[in-house]
């Protein structure tokens, strides 16, 4: 078999329209399919995260408590509290205002403190003195407030914000000690620590693990969230336990029980389906352009049947006359791909900022190389098959 | 025009003559159509392009002092996770604004509403959380709500307290799969309500009543705005601008927190005028921005986002299928230079190589363009089931299939004027010498 680079060149030069037409579909082929498997990584990545608290030994206990008196709600989320801490098997237990269970949209603060110029997005959390010791959190920098185990309700005292916070707003977690810290969603508070950073909203939201944890000050509502810190390894027991005791409650509130399972999770449902999707959407664009080239190919072999003839005359092999179309096709595909590139460089900047945190995926863009390169020579290799098995006759028919 | 017949009758039968390849570029061109329309689809399904809403509504935006978080608007335009919120701050009133709005007697329509999350037991006895629109009986007709049952409730149940519901297209089926909602009692917050109505149809996603609920369940169901004190709901993602005096309802609803949507009817000049005079009385002059619903869809276009992208990358698909196309008529036409060059030695004028090109890519396009939304089922599908972002699945309606196919069918007819130039240009002679 000759790999003989000189007649595929003079093809090329012979119909440069159709042949600028084929470089230019194959590069927006690449670009689009590149694309769309850079943001099914994307969703992919959304669809692993996790709080990064221990999941295994944790419940979340969301109420719903109709009724427009505030202090008795106020009071029924205190006793709630209580039970649950009372509970066998229940090791703590926190309200927390947010969590990474709940799909709604809501939308960020903007943190901003009378010592920083800068300002922040991220997320402000009303919890209590528990928190640290239910969520697992741990000092990285100042100290955390002692879990005295007694009523902690009422005004906002101090707060604890994560690293990714305390870096955005002051630089880093040790400068962030002592400093006030004020939003549109809470008065000013005075941060004692910072902790590890910890997913508190869906990751579809900016900047989820930047949140400032504010003990004390959570406004009042029909709505409460109670985290459960269980024994090791007694997680579904203590579920069961929970559901038992808020049973003879279901006819006044609603009243979910379950694990904090991320696993399970809205987020991780939908960004593993959008990264199918996409795929799915990829591979059909894939596909898209291949039949197209296979089609317009077809009628290229359909025209070189006489030249096919003549080579096959002169000695040729079937294999020569397949190696010729894979190497025009290999001329093609090398110059669609470099151009395409260019189009996923392209792309790429349109699409960073929309997708937050988006990398460049090295292994999304050769595997779509590889779709694209596989098909093509796929496509190639039935119209080249067909080729070969021209016999040397055909060049006389014409004569 | 006479001889239309005719070049559509010889471009068919070019395609007869390789029907293998005639079909697999059918079918690419179909698949590639099928993503576009699918984009295409749940854009529209985003923006609420379909709904008929009547020119005459109008909204007043109420302009604010800088204040705590006046930032956050300023760099939100760049910034597409904070844009929505900033066009939210602009659209939405707080509670006390809204009553000075509604003391103008100008419009000939008013409507405000806003979200809150409800406790909903259906006649089964199961309870879920739902979101319910608290607003008014005008809501229903100015925004174009059809019902698939009942109606919106009557003008006095306005002034609260009569117990009536209109439940949301999937709540009406949730509560009620086998139908005959209108009638039944559902419990909402413990107390009893009778459902009037059951709507039609989905909302978008970017509804015009209330903007960019963008990653939101659409309204499950709709109570009087009357009925929001005497139930003592919290209103759903108040925008605090300033953190209210205390913890409580009431210091929220007396506070500067927007979360109320308000929008007025003014058919005529004269209703504008009378209106305008009455918020210069409330607000001062040069204290808000009166718009028109063209003025308001300008003002508050949807902002980019990853939408925005995936639908440029259909447009990409759609316009690669249309090069496809155009590349596969033009190495026809060149393998069948000579067959072409007899024709035109015979007498074929040149309109006759290019209608018939023309067409033959039509015969093509046509067909994939209208199998396009077919084609798209099966991801369609897919979405639905496995992705569900939202409780509003993605549907086919009219409007995006028409749409759809009008736009591929009129991109393809554009392409094709260049294959067929280019094969309808070249002399007799240059063919013939092919042979």
């Amino acid at each position: 078999m000759r790999l003989d680079a000189g007649p595929v060149l003079r093809t090329l030069r012979r119909q440069p329209a159709v042949f600028t037409m084929l470089v230019l579909e194959i590069a927006a082929g690449v670009a689009t399919l590149t694309a769309l498997l850079l943001s099914a990584s994307w969703y992919g990545l959304i669809g692993a995260q996790h709080s990064s608290f221990d999941e295994e030994n944790l419940l979340l206990v969301s109420s719903y408590t109709p009724g427009g008196d505030e202090a008795a709600l106020v009071a029924s989320q205190r006793a709630d509290l209580a039970r649950l801490r009372a509970i066998p098997g229940v090791e703590a237990a926190s309200s927390v205002s947010l969590s990474i269970l709940d799909a709604r949209w809501i939308y960020p603060a903007l943190f901003k403190s009378p010592d920083s110029k800068r300002r922040a997005v991220g997320w402000p959390a009303f919890t209590d003195d528990a928190a640290p010791r239910t969520l697992g959190l741990h000092a990285i920098a100042g100290t955390l407030p002692p879990d005295a185990g007694g009523d902690d309700g009422g005004a906002a005292r101090e707060a604890y914000m994560t690293i990714c916070l305390a870096k955005a707003l002051f630089g880093s977690p040790a400068n962030a000690i002592g400093r006030f810290v004020e939003s549109d969603q809470n008065v000013p508070v005075r941060v004692r620590a910072v902790v590890q950073n910890a997913t508190m909203r869906i990751p579809f939201m900016p900047h989820a693990g930047c949140v400032l944890f504010i003990a004390g000050g959570a406004p009042v509502g029909h709505e409460a969230q109670v985290y459960v810190r269980t024994a090791p390894g007694a997680r579904d027991t203590v579920q069961t336990r929970v559901r038992d005791a808020f049973a003879g409650e279901a006819r006044r509130r609603w009243i979910d029980v379950r694990s904090l399972d991320t696993t399970d999770s809205q987020h991780v449902r939908v960004g593993h389906g959008l990264a199918a999707f996409l795929s799915i959407i990829g591979a059909l664009v894939g596909v898209n352009a291949q039949l197209g080239a296979l089609a317009a190919t077809s009628f290229l072999v359909a025209q070189r049947r006489r030249q096919i003839g003549i080579r096959r005359a002169l000695g040729a092999t079937k294999a020569d006359i397949v190696a010729y179309f894979l190497v025009e096709s290999g001329f093609t595909m090398l110059a669609g791909s470099l151009l395409g590139l260019g189009g996923t460089v392209l792309l790429f900047l349109m699409m960073r900022p929309f997708f937050q945190g988006l990398a460049v995926d090295v292994g999304a863009i050769a595997a779509g190389l590889v779709l694209f390169w596989s098909a093509t020579i796929a496509a190639t290799l039935v119209p080249a098959l067909s080729a070969a098995r021209v016999p040397p006759s055909v060049a006389s028919r014409s004569l | 025009m006479r001889l239309f017949g005719y070049h559509v009758g010889l471009a068919w039968r070019s395609l007869r003559r390789d029907p293998v390849v005639s079909a697999i570029m059918l079918v690419a061109l179909a698949l590639g159509n099928g993503v576009w329309w699918m984009s295409l689809a749940e854009y529209v399904r985003f923006s609420a392009w379909d709904i008929p809403l009547a020119p005459t509504l109008h909204q007043a935006e109420l302009l604010r002092p800088r204040d705590a978080s006046a930032v956050f608007a300023d760099g939100a335009r760049d910034n597409p996770y904070l844009a929505p919120r900033a066009i939210q701050e602009r659209t939405q009133v707080s509670y006390p604004e809204l009553q000075r709005l509604q003391a103008s007697a100008a419009p000939v329509r008013q409507s405000a509403g806003f979200r809150a999350e409800v406790v909903v037991r259906g006649p089964d006895g199961g309870g879920a959380v739902k979101i319910a629109r608290f607003t008014n009986r005008a809501f229903f007709s100015m925004f174009a709500r059809p019902f698939s049952a009942g109606g919106p409730w009557p003008e006095d149940a306005d002034a609260g307290g009569a117990g009536v519901v209109v439940l949301g297209r999937a709540t009406g089926r949730a509560l009620f799969p086998r139908g005959g909602a209108v009638g039944q009692t559902i419990t909402i917050e413990g107390r009893p309500f009778r459902v009037v109505g059951v709507l039609a149809e989905y909302q978008p996603l970017n509804a015009p009543w209330q903007l960019l609920i963008i990653g939101g369940s659409e309204d499950a169901l709709f109570l009087p705005l009357a009925d929001f004190d005497a139930l003592g709901v919290w209103p759903d993602q108040p925008l605090l601008h300033t953190p209210p005096e205390s913890d409580s309802r009431s210091a929220l609803l007396r506070s500067d927190a927007r979360f109320v949507v308000s929008w007025v009817d003014l058919p005529t000049p004269a209703h504008v005028e009378a209106y305008r005079r009455d918020l210069d009385r409330s607000f001062g002059p040069g204290g808000y921005v009166l718009r028109s619903l063209a003025e308001w869809r300008r003002a508050f276009a949807m902002p980019t986002s990853q939408l925005s992208f995936f639908s440029f990358l259909a447009v990409i698909v759609l316009v690669g299928g249309v090069f496809t196309l155009v590349r596969f008529l033009f190495t026809k036409g060149l393998t069948r230079g000579a067959e072409l060059g007899v024709y035109r030695a015979l007498g074929a004028p040149r309109g006759s190589i290019f209608a018939r090109t023309w067409a033959e890519g039509m015969l093509l396009g046509v067909p994939a363009a209208v199998l396009g939304p077919l084609a798209a089922q099966p991801t369609c599908w897919i979405f639905n089931h496995y992705v569900r972002l939202v409780d509003m699945p993605l549907e086919v309606t009219a409007f995006p299939v028409f749409v759809g196919i009008a736009i591929s069918i009129a991109a393809t007819a554009l392409g094709l004027l260049y294959p067929a130039w280019r094969l309808s240009r070249a002399t007799p002679t240059v063919y013939l010498g092919m042979g």
